[in-house]
């Protein structure tokens, strides 16, 4: 029967949400939470903020949502025992419309995927830390492929600007490395402003010592 | 307050939405002010600014931030939803921001916008009034820097404090992120900071980017001959995004015709000659055979040496067996004389072939002295050696591979019927019976099914079963016609032997003349020993020696040959998992122009997924 069941959370900025047993199912800890039994009372999430919980909870209602209606397009089993009637209707439309909506279906997911995950990279990082709390593996993937995408054909100058990442390698130990990992085709003028904003030493004798012969070629 | 409910109108617009006040205590820290990388001067006190220092500075922004994207540039913006932010753009200024607050302040701050944007995205505008260069200062991070502390310089103490990614994330999260990216990306990553370069190439970081089915093919060309000389290059090929890299490797200089194989992520260079009197050049006349064996590891774009071979050999024939860690074959093995050629009956399969289960029971119980001495079998010793702690982070606990050598010519140009199998783990290579006497010169092969088939000139196939360690010719109803000139390869994918052979063109060729040549594609079915066309080669066959190599179920191929006073190449590939198998061409980057014509001979490419 369709669950009744509401659970409340509460975010570490002290805001409550209420959310269906089913939609709180899609996180793992949350789901481990209830089934040992804190499901009664609020159930707190220090790390995660309203704002992102409000995006973690978009997700895991399009996911059920989306489960539900592919059991529907599928020979999909008898999850609503109410609905039978309903359901024979269903089972009476041919193989070839049932993919179609099938199809459909993935490709509306897909559409929504793209214009969930096209949020800015702070959002993007609060929510896969959040994600990664709540074990929610989806959204997870979803984040971390794109964070991946915000890395893709981006030089090393452009990913520490979009990331703000400081250079910790020496001039002389980056063209070093540079020149061994020598598959990112920078063009010689790329190079010399990376050149230019290169930051100080920071590197102990020793290590700089230590890196060189890690990087050295095994030859002999 | 005012601020917050800005920032959930553009929540649910689905805006670049941002923490955008400080009551998410979770959020402090993460904006840390030194997004302008190099500009040190943040610091300084930015009300006492002039206006033209502070044009000065955004033009010089402009400049650092070439790249910038703008949906960070959107995300500093919207940080100004603020009550401080609102004091300001009530005072008519005002910068880019997002089009849903622009409603809220009315048209003054809409017109500017429009204005800012057109600008260009990724560049702050350079407004008017002085108050709102705070704003649009570096992302807007400075803002609220200020805001937070209260004009207090904190975390400023280093010039350039790792902030964002770094500090954002726990490791584990950065891994999921980085094991996604194709290879060069990987190796671009790898150069950003010590973080993410420790972080990408510890063993445990492969493993997962293996397993993850993140990778890619990439087709490796060795061998190539430039001005004369074996410079020693590689060149490679990400097929992935078409583009090719070219690798140092100086200690293959001056080294031509060995072979190449790839073993899980390494290719093992393996034989081949040197000139002793021209060094550096493709030149017989006097020349050395070599016996050593490097490893060429592209992840760590680094090389060793391993045991070399037990006999010298250039262009040996080269196969990799893919075993489970059962198999017992170097303790076995050191129990045998030289094996003899297990004759098989005319027209038809080897009795090993058909029931070799029952033929090895029979012989291990009649033990060495039976008289199918021919087919002696060792006693199967179960699996002895203990599992090594491998230093290399490729082999999976339960795979190991068998590389095998066979045949090439030997120091004095000699043909060689030997052959040697090489334990990586164990790193020892250990003597196998000699090809059958009435094979001939080996030519091709591939290892298929837990055997190494080979192919010789004149045609004939036999197969090494490493288990059992003999020879065993194969008769199959009639080998493919084919041209003298080109010697038949042989290819293995998935479980099926393909040979591409070149012959006449007949029947449906449109010409209707028996004077084109075309490359086909042959199967075998390996129960009935029947060859079967599958395919054809699109390209006329120009390149006596071109390479094919296989990969999962693609085959990929190389020729290379001088046309028109040009050194050209041409990569193909074949799908062989489809019902049509069909050539399609990859790469229109050539990269042989510089190249001299002999490197179609001495060529060889290797496949690996990285």
């Amino acid at each position: 029967m369709a669950s009744a069941k509401v659970f409340v959370l509460r975010t570490c900025d002290g805001e409550t949400f209420e959310i269906d047993e089913s939609v709180a199912y899609v996180s793992e800890t949350i789901k481990n939470m209830i089934e040992d039994g804190f499901g009664h009372d609020l159930i707190p999430l220090p790390n995660v903020s309203s704002k992102i919980l409000l995006k973690v909870i978009e997700y895991c209602r399009k996911h059920v949502s989306n489960f539900e209606s592919s059991k529907k397009t599928s020979n999909g089993d008898e999850k609503d025992k109410d609905n039978d009637s309903w359901k024979k209707e269903k089972e009476a439309v041919p193989e070839v419309e049932k993919d179609a909506e099938e199809k459909a279906r993935v490709e509306e997911l897909k559409e929504w995927e793209t214009t969930f995950i096209d949020i800015d990279q702070q959002v993007l990082f609060d929510l896969l830390q959040a994600a990664n709390y709540l074990n929610i593996k989806g959204l997870l993937v979803m984040a971390a492929e794109k964070a991946a995408s915000m890395i893709r054909g981006k030089t090393p100058e452009q990913i520490r600007e979009t990331f703000n990442i400081k250079n910790d390698f020496t001039p002389e130990e980056y063209e070093d490395i540079r020149k061994k990992d020598a598959m990112n085709d920078f063009t010689p003028e790329e190079y010399e402003e990376i050149r230019k904003k290169i930051a100080d030493n920071h590197f102990t004798p020793e290590e700089y010592e230590q890196i060189r012969k890690e990087n050295a070629w095994a030859i002999e | 307050m005012a601020g917050s409910d800005h920032c959930k109108k553009s929540c649910s617009h689905g805006k670049a939405a941002l923490p955008c006040n400080d009551s998410g205590g979770g959020t402090d820290g993460r904006m840390i002010v030194n997004r302008a990388i190099g500009e040190a001067s943040i610091r300084e006190d930015l009300e006492a600014l002039t206006v033209s220092k502070r044009l000065v500075r955004s033009v010089s922004q402009k400049l650092l931030k070439k790249n910038h994207r703008r949906n960070v540039e959107e995300e500093g913006n919207q940080t100004r939803i603020s009550s401080r932010c609102l004091g300001l753009y009530g005072r008519g200024g005002g910068c880019k921001v997002g089009a849903d607050t622009c409603e809220e302040f009315g048209d003054g701050i809409c017109r500017r916008k429009s204005s800012a944007d057109e600008e260009g995205k990724g560049h702050q505008a350079i407004c008017g009034t002085e108050d709102t260069r705070i704003d649009c200062f570096s992302y807007g991070v400075t803002e609220r820097f200020w805001r937070r502390n209260g004009g207090k310089e904190r975390g400023l103490e280093e010039p350039l404090s790792d902030g964002g990614l770094n500090v954002l994330l726990p490791d584990e999260l950065l891994e999921m992120c980085l094991v996604r990216l194709p290879l060069s990306t990987l190796m671009t990553a790898r150069l950003v900071c010590k973080k993410w370069r420790s972080l990408t190439t510890t063993c445990r970081f492969l493993q997962l980017r293996r397993e993850g089915l993140y990778r890619s093919p990439w087709i490796f060309l060795f061998g190539v001959v430039k001005d004369s000389y074996c410079s020693g290059h590689i060149h490679a090929l990400d097929a992935s995004l078409d583009q090719w890299h070219r690798i140092d490797a100086h200690i293959l200089k001056g080294r031509f015709l060995f072979s190449v194989a790839s073993i899980g992520d390494d290719v093992f260079v393996v034989g081949g000659c040197s000139s002793l009197t021209n060094f550096g050049k493709v030149d017989k006349t006097s020349f050395k055979t070599h016996r050593g064996v490097i490893v060429f590891s592209p992840l760590t774009r680094s090389f060793r040496k391993v045991s070399p071979m037990k006999h010298e050999r250039s262009a040996p024939i080269l196969g990799v067996f893919s075993i489970g860690s059962y198999c017992s074959i170097f303790r076995s093995q050191s129990n045998r004389a030289d094996g003899h050629f297990s004759r098989s009956r005319v027209g038809g399969v080897s009795n090993v072939y058909e029931d070799p289960h029952r033929l090895s029971l029979r012989c291990h119980l009649r033990g060495s002295s039976s008289e199918d001495d021919a087919l002696s079998e060792p006693k199967r010793k179960p699996c002895g050696f203990v599992k090594q702690e491998s230093s290399w982070s490729n082999l999976d606990e339960d795979r190991r591979f068998i590389l095998i050598a066979v045949g090439g010519l030997g120091s004095w140009d000699e043909p060689l019927d030997s052959g040697e199998v090489y334990d990586p783990v164990s790193d020892k290579w250990m003597d196998i019976p000699r090809l059958p006497g009435d094979f001939g010169i080996v030519c091709s092969g591939v290892v298929c099914n837990g055997m190494f088939y080979v192919c010789s000139e004149t045609d004939k196939l036999a197969a090494y079963d490493l288990e059992r360690g003999i020879w065993v010719g194969i008769r199959t109803t009639h080998s493919p016609p084919r041209l003298h000139d080109y010697f038949p390869k042989l290819i293995s994918c998935n479980d099926r032997l393909f040979m591409l052979s070149v012959s006449w063109c007949e029947q449906d060729c449109q010409m209707g003349s028996r004077d084109k040549a075309v490359r086909k594609l042959w199967e075998l079915n390996l129960s009935l020993l029947t060859w079967k066309e599958v395919s054809r080669h699109p390209d006329a066959p120009m390149d006596w020696n071109a390479a094919f190599v296989s990969d999962e179920n693609c085959i990929f191929g190389i020729e290379m040959f001088k046309i028109f006073g040009q050194v050209l190449d041409f990569l193909t590939v074949c799908d062989v998992s489809g019902s049509e198998l069909r050539w399609t061409r990859i790469s229109r980057k050539h990269v042989a122009h510089e190249l001299d014509a002999s490197s179609c001979l001495t060529k060889s490419i290797a496949v690996l997924h990285l």
